[in-house]
């Protein structure tokens, strides 16, 4: 029977640097109305960021943050929860913390199937350093770094996601803050890897990718659309120009995490064990292994 | 009122220079209102309103996001100012422009507010009021 | 091995210098897994054994040998001259030649074409014996090895049971059939040489049968054994050479041990599972060589500014980029001293034995989790991949010290409301809540922040922040070891060294010591925090000082100069990818005298 709390007990006094009509403050609001629901307390999760706009989400929250280094929370995030599977963690970061510099990490996880819930704000740029082109950004996106318009095609990360094996794929959108509290419910239930890419407008830099551009595209997927066929959630995923689809594209129930199969969770956490070993050493239990070099 | 004059009227009192942006202005706050406007109080207003606005109201959905809060609402209109200008030397930090747009899109919300209360019945402008966000309802409510 | 006041060195009596054999062959032949298996079971014999590999970074061909030094007294290093030589290969005789002691024996198959000549100019014995014939006949051609063994022990006397029982357990496990069948080669092959050989040869090899059980191990396996020992039971790592073999020991540890062990897409994956598994309160560590240690080091200045306690293994090769991958250098001491952009607590350590590489293990993550940062663990290819016997109480267990500093157990983290992971003291080191338990939420950023962890560029929190963290560096100063001293105190000449070369460096010393030499040597473990003052004081009261380095910039000499103002008045430097050796470093002092 699981308590609502209330967000409030999420709140940080910090002052936020956000643009004014940044979307990560919905992605905020709604992280908190989803924590709330499933009643997971502010010590209980663990929240690991990168570098940018959207990673200093952390630092507005009064839940355990670690704000760390550009592309890398995933393997970070990982580590924590292979230490202590307890923690209910979710990384949150950009669409180039993710997908660009931290591009490797994702393919891994997606195939690892580390249990993570892992939110990307994708505004389809990188606001931080003012308006260069991502790797989300379309072909043709005119910024500082792409004058003539960018050269490259765009990365589908939800496609790259379904054919590198990752287990629940997911799109929200900033403007439908209930519906992306509900996708990140699911998606920190879902055990295993799962990826909730945000549509997030950056109202300062991204003048094509607005609220209106996505509103006039984005649709969510139909009541009888049915998550668990991979083959759908791909041509799914490619939609892209026209029309947006919003919601669970593809989720596989029944695949164990990477945590699920690590035989020596199944006796002790890493940290559970250095906790213990502190208290009680117990260096006989090392003896045995002195017979392999006699 | 027609349109263009409505239009005509936010240019004026938000002091823009083009009636192009202005008309931006105009789309965006009217397509924030229809994210948290119930669909269902859209019609009643077609007497009162040129069909152009109307056209922005009928994006309004049967059940509003509860959570749609006020900087999703200015995050509709910041996107109306042309706040990128400096070409960035450093990482981080605020952008000038962007510092002062919060304030400038509460101020041209306001302006487009001011011009529609005159056009609708009080009923509406209660409709209205009561389904902005807070913090955009006091914007309304003083416009 | 260390003593301060020069005592526990015996001048008096002759030095057992032992015997050395050697295998040489190609990659491919087995060069290297029937050392290992010979020299286990010359341990088991009772006796000293010190072995060094030498290998390419291929799977199949080019040269490589296995040498292994036999004595009744522990060794410190391999040495020339080498008193039997097994050649797999025409080669193997060829490039060692210069190597050979007179009154050897060079063993070879028969039906290699062999300079004879050559080798008796030089007083070596050329015993051609029909190996290739016994090997096929017995078993097949690629037991060569076997047989060539069966021949060594004939030779040198040294009874074959206890190789037996080194095959049948090595290969017993496959099958019993190719156990039989390697045991059957080695004795067909010791009967035949011993028929030739008879008791000539005068290099013997005679078990000690009142010595005590030893261990044989190589540097690696210490250091993972003391890591386990020291309650580490997380490891990520991405293979390199030479720090793999850390990983390998640590992930065939018994399940009992829950021991998680991550091998990741790539050496920043590494790190950063390892700094995220720490962060989380676990005893984490990592393991590389010096080009993944390259990639890490963002994630060891991640690791620096939020206090999170980490553990790198850096076991270092010939360099620069891809260099000699199973080849020895020690070059990389200042990159790990200056690694990561910006300034923050580091602490260094170069274990120079077998057994340091043990309490460097468990050592490691007591000093990680006291001062809350990174610890990097500094070997090489030598020290990580010869072996040595030990005795038993070398690696004691009892003697592992866990010491978590301020990490706050769970029912600490429950008083914690308002928790600062930050929080200013007086000696830098603020207590340090894990997270998932109750009471304490933990905020860290890899920006400047303050002692709530949240950001902020202000500068006097800066200032009190830059302050905090670097006085970790003087608190953990006191606790650095200063270089211990080997031989008299005040002799003419001092030798410096770090790492591996203390082991080369002390056969030479004991030998210059034996022909009545005034020598001594200092060895450094711990490089940083390193106290300047009392470094100063010690180099003072020396005479003359020869760093012996294996690289080309001279790097203990340089941070020797950094640190106390004094500088070695020599170096020798060898960078050719292979150990010194006792004489090599004996004829440098000569050359620079």
């Amino acid at each position: 029977m699981v308590t609502r709390l209330d967000t409030k007990i999420y709140d940080a006094a910090t002052e936020v640097t956000w643009c004014p009509g940044c979307g990560d403050f919905a992605i905020l609001r709604a992280l908190k109305l989803a924590l709330a629901d499933l009643g997971i307390a502010p010590w209980q999760a663990l929240v690991v960021s990168g570098i940018g706009c959207g990673s200093k989400l952390p630092d507005y929250t009064s839940i355990n943050g670690f704000m760390t280094i550009h592309g890398r929370p995933l393997p970070i995030a990982t580590g924590a929860r292979l230490a202590n599977p307890d923690l209910h963690v979710i990384v949150v970061n950009g669409d180039g913390d993710s997908y660009g510099i931290g591009g490797n990490h994702f393919l891994h996880a997606c195939r690892r199937n580390p249990d993570l819930t892992h939110i990307v704000e994708n505004n389809q740029i990188y606001g931080l350093t003012k308006g260069q082109y991502s790797p989300t950004s379309d072909k043709g996106f005119v910024t500082t770094t792409s004058p003539d318009g960018s050269i490259e095609a765009a990365l589908n990360p939800l496609s790259v996601a379904i054919a590198a094996g990752a287990t629940f794929v997911a799109r929200g959108f900033a403007g439908e803050p209930k519906h992306m509290a509900q996708l990140i419910v699911e998606g920190i239930q879902h055990r295993g890897y799962a990826l909730i890419d945000v549509l997030q407008p950056c109202v300062t830099f991204n003048r094509v990718n607005t609220y209106d551009w996505y509103r006039s595209r984005v649709y969510k997927l139909e009541e009888n659309y049915d998550p668990a066929d991979r083959l759908a959630a791909w041509l799914k995923a490619q939609e892209w120009e026209e029309r947006i689809p919003l919601g669970v594209l593809y989720r596989s129930a029944d695949s164990p995490s990477y945590e699920d199969q690590v035989g020596a969770l199944k006796i002790s956490s890493p940290v559970q064990s250095a906790l213990r070993l502190a208290r009680e050493p117990s260096p006989g239990q090392y003896e045995p292994l002195k017979a392999e070099f006699m | 009122m027609n349109y263009g004059e409505f239009v005509g009227d936010v240019q004026g009192r938000t002091r823009l220079r083009s009636a192009d942006e202005a008309e931006a202005v105009v789309a965006n706050v009217f397509r924030a209102i229809a994210e948290v406007l119930p669909h269902r109080n859209v019609e009643e207003m077609g007497g009162s309103l040129p069909a152009e606005l109307m056209v922005y109201l009928r994006g309004a959905h049967e059940e509003p996001d509860p959570y749609f809060d006020e900087h999703l609402f200015l995050g509709w209109v910041v996107s109306t100012i042309d706040a990128t200008g400096s070409r960035d030397k450093t990482a981080g930090g605020l952008d000038l422009y962007a510092h002062y747009s919060g304030d400038e899109a509460a101020y041209r919300c306001e302006s487009v507010f001011a011009a529609l209360k005159p056009l609708i019945k009080d009923g509406h402008r209660q409709l209205i009021l009561s389904a902005l966000p807070e913090g955009i309802a006091e914007l309304f409510a003083r416009a | 091995m260390s003593d301060a006041k020069g005592e526990g060195v015996d001048t008096r009596a002759p030095i057992d210098q032992g015997i050395s054999i050697m295998i040489g062959g190609d990659a491919g032949q087995g060069v290297e897994s029937s050392g290992a298996g010979f020299a286990l079971a010359l341990a088991r014999a009772g006796l000293h054994v010190f072995a060094l590999q030498d290998y390419r970074s291929q799977i199949r061909g080019g040269h490589n040998f296995y040498e292994i030094r036999i004595a009744n007294r522990p060794l410190y290093s391999h040495r020339e001259p080498i008193h039997v030589l097994l050649a797999l290969t025409p080669e193997s005789i060829a490039r060692h030649l210069d190597v050979l002691a007179p009154g050897g024996a060079v063993i070879y198959p028969d039906k290699f074409e062999v300079d004879r000549a050559a080798l008796e100019s030089r007083g070596v014995r050329a015993e051609a014996l029909p190996l290739t014939a016994i090997a096929e006949q017995h078993g097949n051609r690629l037991m060569l090895n076997t047989a060539g063994l069966g021949a060594i022990a004939a030779l040198t006397g040294f009874p074959l049971r206890f190789m037996e029982q080194v095959i049948q357990e090595n290969f017993g496990k496959k099958s019993a059939t190719l156990a039989e069948e390697n045991i059957a080669v080695a004795r067909e092959a010791h009967a035949v040489a011993l028929e030739r050989f008879g008791e000539s040869f005068p290099y013997r090899v005679a078990p000690d049968e009142h010595a005590p059980r030893r261990m044989l191990m190589h540097g690696n396996e210490a250091l993972a054994l003391g890591a386990l020992a020291g309650g580490c039971r997380f490891i990520s790592a991405y293979p390199m050479t030479p720090g793999t073999s850390v990983v390998e020991w640590l992930a065939a540890v018994p399940d009992e041990y829950a021991m998680v062990v991550k091998h990741a897409e790539d050496e920043i994956a590494a790190v950063c599972m390892a700094v995220g598994a720490s962060f989380a309160g676990a005893r984490a560590m990592t393991s590389t060589s010096g080009g993944g240690f390259s990639l890490m080091v963002e994630a060891m200045g991640l690791a620096g500014m939020t206090e999170v306690p980490l553990v790198i293994v850096e076991a270092q090769r010939g360099g620069p980029s891809t260099g000699l991958p199973t080849r020895t250098e020690q070059s990389d001491l200042l990159f790990a001293v200056h690694a990561a952009h910006g300034e923050f607590p580091r602490i260094i350590t170069a274990p120079g034995t077998v057994e340091e590489c043990f309490e460097a293990g468990w050592r490691a993550f007591n000093l990680a989790e006291r001062y809350q940062c990174p610890v990097v663990v500094l070997t090489d290819s030598f020290l990580a991949s010869s072996l040595r016997t030990l005795e038993m109480d070398a690696i004691d267990f009892s003697k592992v010290v866990i010491d978590r500093g301020k990490t706050l157990a769970p029912e600490e983290s429950g008083a914690q409301a308002g928790y600062r992971r930050f929080e200013l003291s007086g000696d830098g080191i603020s207590p340090r809540a894990i997270p998932g338990y109750e009471g304490a939420v933990i905020t860290t950023a890899s920006d400047e922040h303050d002692e709530s962890g949240h950001i902020t560029e202000e500068s006097e929190n800066r200032v009190r922040m830059m302050n905090k963290r670097m006085r970790k560096m003087e608190t953990a100063g006191a606790e650095m070891r200063l270089p211990s001293l080997y031989g008299p105190a005040g002799a003419d000449l001092t030798i410096a060294c770090w790492g591996s070369t203390v082991g080369p460096c002390r056969e030479a010393v004991d030998e210059m010591l034996e022909a009545g030499a005034s020598v001594n040597l200092l060895q450094f473990t711990d490089l940083l925090p390193m106290d300047g003052d009392a470094v100063r004081q010690t180099l003072d009261a020396c005479h003359r000082i020869v760093a012996v380095e294996q690289n080309y910039t001279g790097q203990l000499g340089r941070l020797l100069r950094m640190t106390s103002g004094i500088a070695p008045h020599h170096t020798l430097n060898k960078f050719d990818g292979r150990p010194f050796s006792p004489h090599e470093i004996m004829a440098g002092l000569e050359g620079i005298a």
